[in-house]
């Protein structure tokens, strides 16, 4: 698949079958995340891969959002205080930035190696942290569900691009001409 | 209801209760529909009426809808709930 397709055809899987998601495929997604673009290179964030099926369950207790059957669950995880102390404000602000920037890398990269996602936001932060034994200031910024799928997703419907581009300045009308 | 039963539910209800302060309105009714699943699913299905696990077919199907459709998803909440004044009006 082309860039293009694979970020058109992409969709948030929220059922998966029972098959187990490899490890190479696991280390292949958190390297595609390690790629993003992270504010003032501070790479902060960490990865928390859990494939224990007690573990989920317990993270899905305190994940109202999450999918009932994820065979895999990556927590994208970063130390706020850590990220003031080396990068201020700017970095603790741009943190959370950068773990939306390394979920889309893996999103896409799960679905060029054929594995569902889905980017999961509804969970208590503070019991999440506890049952994955986070040190310290570490908190999850973002969940992730992974896993093969039977059934893809329909697309949702999207807004067309003269509804939301803007040349030069807000007013302005896109040029047919170009 | 077993103690694993409670765990689920409570855990679910009081977690969904603290995120819906800050989640965007339509995940209100979708946490509903979700704890509406997941007490069904503990119940002892002899002694619980067949026309609520029809009702959930319909209901599993709606829950993706939120996220798809808001319009559509809003419909069918009416629509589960016409069937089930229905059936309370046959039943009771």
């Amino acid at each position: 698949m082309t860039l293009d397709e694979l970020i058109v055809s992409r969709r948030s899987v929220r059922q998966y079958n029972e098959k187990k998601v490899e490890r190479d495929k696991i280390e292949s997604l958190v390297n595609a995340a390690i790629w993003a673009p992270t504010a003032g290179n501070l790479q902060l964030l960490h990865f928390v891969v859990v494939r224990d099926k007690g573990v989920i369950e317990k993270v899905k207790l305190f994940s109202p959002g999450m999918p009932k059957t994820a065979p895999c669950v990556i927590a994208i995880c970063a130390d706020l205080e850590e990220a003031r102390l080396r990068g201020g404000e700017f970095a603790e602000k741009n943190t959370p930035v950068d773990s939306a920037f390394a979920a889309q890398n893996i999103l896409l990269k799960a679905h060029q190696i054929r594995l569902g996602a889905c980017v999961v936001k509804s969970y208590n932060k503070k019991s999440i942290g506890r049952i994955l034994k986070l040190p310290g200031a570490m908190m999850v910024l973002m969940l992730i569900t992974v896993g093969y799928y039977d059934k893809r997703p329909k697309a949702p419907a999207r807004k067309s691009l003269s509804e939301v581009l803007h040349y030069e300045n807000w007013e302005s009308e896109m040029k047919q001409d170009e | 209801m077993n103690r694993d039963c409670q765990a689920r539910i409570f855990t679910f209800l009081l977690t969904s209760a603290r995120g819906c302060v800050d989640e965007p309105p339509l995940y209100g009714p979708l946490r509903l529909l979700e704890a509406y699943s997941l007490l069904l699913g503990m119940l002892k299905s002899d002694e619980t009426d067949e026309f609520y696990y029809k009702l959930n077919e319909k209901i599993e199907a709606l829950k993706d809808r939120c996220m798809e459709d808001e319009g559509e998803f809003i419909e069918g909440l009416d629509r589960v709930l016409e069937e089930l004044t229905g059936h309370i009006i046959d039943e009771y």
